[in-house]
């Protein structure tokens, strides 16, 4: 509560002009306030960070600036006007602007045409063209994006397609723009190329809240943040004078980041299956790098990438690191079997595996959590036990009936070894925040029932908050020590590289171009060796990797 | 009289109960609808809710039932199937033919059916599940194809199928008729197989995520395809059933818009024709709503067109409230 | 027997509208277009002046309904006649499809078939088509209904039929029931041909029968509708005496509900009639069950009438229309019903 004290104090402080101004926000849905009592002050030319878990409020507060919900109690200030309920169009005429991690843009519409789509210039009655795309023009130059105002949207980047849509907020004369983790499809280096026009459009007076689960954004863009938990502000500071670590405290909670929770539920195999045990204090072995690998990968081709060889020792996690459409995803679909090969060989210990199909991947100990959730791993509207037992409902059954009980069990087994939150077997996916989410796609391949030694993990904390993301490494890093697992992920992000991997591979234009381990594996040298690769990190066309450019 | 309410025992019942069924209306609106309906007709004709009417419901409904179940699994997972009108028909056929012209033992000439029926069901299979053509074209194509392949195999009319597969449509199993017995192991089995079997669960997957369900592992043609052959061997049992009931059959009007009445039952069951979601008891209801309806209407004396009307305005409606219904009472 | 009412334009319309969708309305149009006697003649006269003004060696018939039984028998019998005379016959396939009959028919005039006879599904729709084919010198004839531009037309008389039907059950009631009893009517009131037959059954049955109670008029063309609403009714009138259908396939369904709500096979006191003279509803008159009676329309003469009225006209005879007869089939009809189901085989 005495964050709140000083938000007010800062509020009243700041001379220049509040272009948003959260009173006492509070919403409730069935009886669990979403939202309580939440200030938030913006003044013009800042960016303010939104943090805080997914499911503590940063969405309801969103929607609620956006018009989609009306609060209950509260009132929000846009440019000296005040409302206690907002339409969506009203928001939008009041100049707010939101920036959602799903665009809106139209695929099959020009960029002048979304910039202009519901306010056309007309002519006699008939869309004006020309002037639209004089006038797109002048918009994408303020944003700095490199496409023609005639460019199908669809074939575009999702960079562009994102200034795109911010361009159309400016069209509107917003002033206060909402970004909500605008950087979670793209690449490094795109990211950067955000974040100086995320400044720009600062020095440009307008207020901007920034959501994100990012630190290193925070740091580098915001002036102030503000961090929700549960629906309340819980924490709220200019940036200047916080270290990371602090951030990060709060973020995760009290404690949480610096002890890891042991995984206590998740047993150790049968010895004769065992290749790695715990160490007594719970930390992951280092793998003995001499013992036969458990996953053993040797000139492996398919479409758009190859040769690429690679090994991984049980109870190892290498990480593959490289930019949008280097071909990480396909690597990891064409050892799953959901892409055809066309040459290589694989080994899983020591039996040879060609799988035609996922399913024969999973026959043979290989599991793959994909990078895009909710087209490719989240059964949204099925109960949270059915999404995480779905392979084993068969293992399971007993004289072709399920055996209901076993389910149950083993349900409750791996929600706590997760940490599902809430622990509620009958709750709709669609239901839990993504953190939660991602753990029942992760959990789907850790029970019992079916065996997994090898765990492929895509972008594993994709849209996924601090908190949650520091407990999905908790559950990789405990298969990899106590089942002795070999988990080989892909990402895009230093950060995660350096928190998970043992061992890095480099990969670029679809090869392995450079391995970092040990004390090389920093966030500085990823970034310099993908940039020593990668010439133009834009020219990689969009399409070329399907699962990568998706959202 | 309320006082007598007040103080009867059914207020000492257990919550639990009360709160249970709650769920249920809840969960299945269409329940309200429903006895709201037979209330109305019971008031009005006085001989709605009549041992006689109810059997002429049951028996009317039954074989809608009987395709309802299998297509709704067939729905749940993503797909469709226009194709059972001509199915019904063409099982209806086989089915006649070998009891009546070819002297066949009933047991046989249903077997017949059956078989006409997966076959049917078969080709839908392969072609949707496994060679990935749009549902909705391959079976609303067979539906044409199917009706001119029974016409074709028989250009003339049915009839006289003999007393041994008069059993079929005609019998009395405990005093129930033949049909609605296998109505309800129908719908025993179509629910059971939902709540309690693996493949029930991976039904389900497939609807709601195809491309998660593959990668989950699943095999997400064969369960569609064995939904397919399964529904056309119902469509061609219904059609058995109905050429047993009427003793004859025709190649060209037998089944005629059958599909659409099933999965308008199957629909206002709360079947989503996107995938996915649905359940065998709201398929159920779905069933009975169909079936009152029209001889609610019948018993009433209603005049043709506004029997048309009337129909029309109560899917409708039915359908609506199954829609909002849910929402407004959270 | 008197020239039966043509079928007006307007209520052509309707039909054409109704029956572009609907099997129910196509069942009906089937049916009522079965029957003859004056076509017999119009054959033969055919048969006797064969140096006419044309010879004709192809005729096109052009029935829409394929999905009905009696489509299949009257191409049947009509190719069996025109060969006798050594003429050709060839057919389409409209599906019940207005639009593709009238694509149908002008590939015929454009390619010249020198006779067509057609059963327009939407009479002013075919006016046309007609007169192009006229115009190009060939001869047209309309089949169930007449239009402005026709060299002849085959006529059948619906209003007949029903009204045969209900004189029957109407006497039956008086000498079995003493004018008493129940009845229940399945009709079709969507088509015109469905609504004359509707017509002239209830009228001639209520005039002849005052003292039965018509409990119930509903809407009925196939069996399984049948089925359902005499069930329906049975539930409320289980002493429903006597069931009159537009059809001989609905009137079947209701002789099925009697059988199930327990009625005897052979009921005396039972009456179930119908129209058309479909084959199983024969069988069960000729069996000597209480269905006891069918308007029947003979497949044959109809096909007579096909084969004859082009080739009439085409000798050049003065009147060469035909009227197909509708005669009512009892079971002491037994040789009818023979040859009737001979001509179905």
């Amino acid at each position: 509560m005495t964050a709140k004290t000083s938000a007010t104090a800062t509020a009243t402080a700041t001379s220049p002009p509040t272009n948003l101004l959260i009173r006492g926000l509070t919403k409730s849905f069935g009886g669990v306030k979403a939202l309580d009592d939440v200030d938030l002050t913006v003044p013009a030319g800042q960016v303010h960070a939104l943090l805080g878990h997914n499911g503590a409020g940063k969405s309801t507060l969103i929607k609620c600036l956006g018009g989609a919900f009306p609060p209950d109690a509260g009132t929000i200030e846009v440019d000296g006007v005040e409302f206690a309920r907002l339409s969506p169009r009203q928001s939008i005429a009041a100049g707010v602007a939101i920036i959602f991690q799903t665009l809106s843009v139209v695929d099959s519409l020009t960029v002048a045409e979304n910039i202009f789509l519901g306010q056309e210039w007309t002519r006699y009655g008939t869309v004006d063209r020309r002037a639209q795309e004089t006038l797109a023009a002048g918009l994408l130059e303020r944003v700095a994006a490199s496409c023609s105002p005639r460019d199908r949207v669809g074939e575009l980047p999702m960079r562009q397609r994102q200034l795109v849509e911010i361009a159309k907020a400016l069209s509107r004369s917003a002033s206060v723009l909402v970004l909500d983790e605008p950087t979670a499809a793209l690449s490094g280096t795109e990211s950067d190329a955000l974040a100086e026009r995320v400044e720009d459009l600062r020095t440009q007076g307008l207020a901007i809240v920034y959501v994100t689960h990012l630190l290193s954004e925070v740091e580098r863009l915001a002036d102030a943040v503000t961090v929700l938990r549960d629906g309340r502000v819980d924490f709220h500071s200019p940036v200047s004078g916080h270290s990371r670590k602090q951030l990060v405290d709060t973020i995760v909670g009290q404690g949480r980041a610096a002890t890891p929770r042991p995984n206590r539920l998740l047993q150790p195999k049968p010895a004769a299956e065992g290749r790695a045990t715990a160490l007594p204090d719970g930390t992951h072995p280092e793998p003995d790098p001499r013992s036969a690998p458990l996953l053993a990968v040797d000139g492996l081709t398919g479409p758009g990438f190859g040769p690429v060889g690679l090994d991984v020792a049980g109870g190892e996690i290498v990480g593959l690191y490289g930019l949008i459409g280097s071909g990480r995803t396909r690597i990891l679909e064409t050892l799953f079997g959901r892409r055809r090969r066309s040459g290589g060989t694989v080994r899983v210990g020591d039996r040879p595996v060609a799988p035609a199909r996922p399913a024969e991947a999973l026959a043979a100990g290989i599991a793959l959590v994909p990078a895009d959730r909710r087209g490719q791993g989240l059964f949204a509207t099925l109960s949270a036990q059915d999404n995480v037992l779905l392979p084993a409902v068969r293992p399971l059954a007993r004289g072709g009936l399920r055996s209901l009980r076993a389910e149950r069990r083993t349900f409750d087994a791996l929600a706590s070894a997760v940490g599902l939150r809430p622990a509620r077997p009958k709750l709709p996916a669609a239901a839990f925040s993504g953190g939660n989410q991602q753990k029942l796609v992760l959990g789907r391949w850790i029970n019992e029932a079916r065996g997994t030694d090898v765990l492929l993990l895509d972008e594993p904390t994709q849209g996924v908050d601090v908190g949650a993301r520091q407990e999905i490494y908790q559950v990789v890093e405990g298969l990899a020590a106590e089942r002795g697992t070999a988990v080989l992920f892909a990402s895009s992000d230093p950060e995660e590289i350096v928190a998970l991997a043992h061992r890095c591979l480099i990969v670029a234009h679809g090869r392995v171009v450079a391995e970092l381990s040990g004390t090389e594996l920093t966030e500085e040298a990823l970034l310099s060796a993908v940039h020593d690769t990668h010439t133009p990190a834009d020219s990689d066309p969009v399409g070329s990797g399907t699962a990568e450019g998706a959202p | 009289m309320t006082t007598t309410t007040v103080d009867s025992p059914l207020r000492t019942n257990p919550r639990a109960l009360a709160s249970g069924s709650l769920t249920a209306v809840r969960r299945h609106p269409l329940v309200v609808v429903l006895v709201a309906m037979v209330l109305v007709f019971q008031l009005s004709t006085g001989s709605f809710v009549d041992t006689a009417n109810l059997r002429g419901i049951a028996t009317d409904a039954a074989t809608i039932a009987i395709v309802a179940v299998p297509l709704a699994l067939l729905v749940i997972s993503g797909y469709l199937d226009l194709s059972v009108g001509s199915t019904l028909a063409l099982g209806g056929l086989v089915g006649g033919w070998l009891a009546g012209q070819q002297g066949q033992s009933p047991v046989v000439a249903v077997l017949g059916a059956l078989a006409a029926g997966a076959a049917v069901g078969a080709v839908n299979g392969v072609l949707c599940c496994y060679l990935g053509l749009s549902a909705f074209i391959v079976t609303l194509g067979m539906l044409t194809a199917v009706r001119g392949l029974a016409q074709q195999l028989f250009p003339l009319p049915l009839s006289d199928f003999g007393t041994g597969f008069a059993w079929l449509g005609g019998a009395r199993i405990a005093g129930i008729a033949a049909p609605v017995v296998i109505a309800a192991l129908v719908l025993a089995a179509g629910a059971l197989f939902l709540a309690l079997t693996p493949a029930g669960r991976h039904v389900f997957a497939i609807g709601v995520n195809r491309e998660a369900a593959y990668l989950s592992g699943i095999n997400i043609r064969r369960t569609p395809f064995a939904l397919f052959v399964l529904t056309g061997a119902a469509a061609a049992l219904a059609g058995a059933i109905r050429a047993s009931v009427l003793d004859s059959a025709v190649a060209g009007t037998s089944g005629a818009g059958f599909e659409l009445t099933v999965l308008t039952a199957v629909l206002l069951g709360g079947v989503a024709l996107t995938g996915g979601t649905g359940s065998i008891f709201g398929v159920l209801l779905g069933v009975l709503f169909l079936g009152c309806l029209q001889n609610g209407l019948t018993l009433l004396s209603v005049p043709t067109f506004w029997q048309l009307m009337a129909q029309g305005v109560a899917l409708v409606a039915g359908a609506a409230l199954a829609y909002f219904g849910p929402k407004a009472t959270r | 027997m008197t020239k039966p009412p043509r079928i007006g334009p307007a209520s052509r319309r309707r039909f054409l509208t109704l029956s572009g969708g609907a099997v129910a309305a196509t069942a009906l149009a089937a049916a009522g277009c079965a029957g003859p006697e004056k076509t017999a003649s119009a054959g033969k006269a055919a048969d006797g002046s064969p140096a006419g003004a044309r010879s004709l060696t192809k005729i096109g018939l052009d029935y829409p309904f394929t999905q009905l039984p009696l489509y299949t028998t009257l191409v049947k019998l009509s190719t069996a006649a025109a060969k006798k005379h050594d003429v050709s016959l060839v057919t389409t396939s409209d599906a019940s499809n207005a639009d593709t009959q009238a694509t149908n028919l002008t590939t015929w005039v454009t390619q010249k078939v020198p006779a067509i006879v057609s059963f327009p599904m939407v009479f002013e729709a075919t006016e046309k088509i007609a007169k192009a084919a006229l115009d190009a010198g060939l001869i047209w004839v309309t089949y169930g209904g007449s239009l402005e531009n026709q060299s002849a037309d085959i006529q059948f008389s619906f209003l007949e039929g029903g009204r045969l039907l209900g004189e029957a059950a109407a006497r039956w009631a008086e000498e079995e029931l003493g004018g008493k009893g129940k009845v229940a009517f399945l009709t079709d009131s969507t088509i015109q041909l469905g609504r004359e037959r509707t017509k002239g059954m209830i009228d001639a049955f209520t005039k002849l029968a005052p003292g039965v109670d018509v409990v119930a008029r509903e809407q009925a063309i196939d069996p399984d509708t049948g089925l359902s609403k005499s069930n329906a009714i049975l539930a409320k009138h289980p002493d429903l005496s006597i069931i009159l259908g537009i059809t001989d396939a609905a009137a079947y369904g209701g002789y099925k509900a009697l059988q199930q709500a327990g009625r005897k096979k052979d009921d005396a006191k039972t009456f179930v009639g119908g129209q058309d003279g479909s084959a199983p509803s024969l069988l069960a008159i000729k069996q000597g069950t209480f269905y006891r009676a069918s308007a029947a329309l003979a497949p044959k003469d109809i096909a007579a009438a096909i084969v004859g009225v082009p080739l009439a006209v085409a000798a050049g005879k003065a009147d060469p229309s035909a009227e197909v007869p509708i005669t009512l089939v009892r079971r002491s009809d037994g040789a009818k019903i023979d040859a009737l189901l001979a001509q179905n085989a």
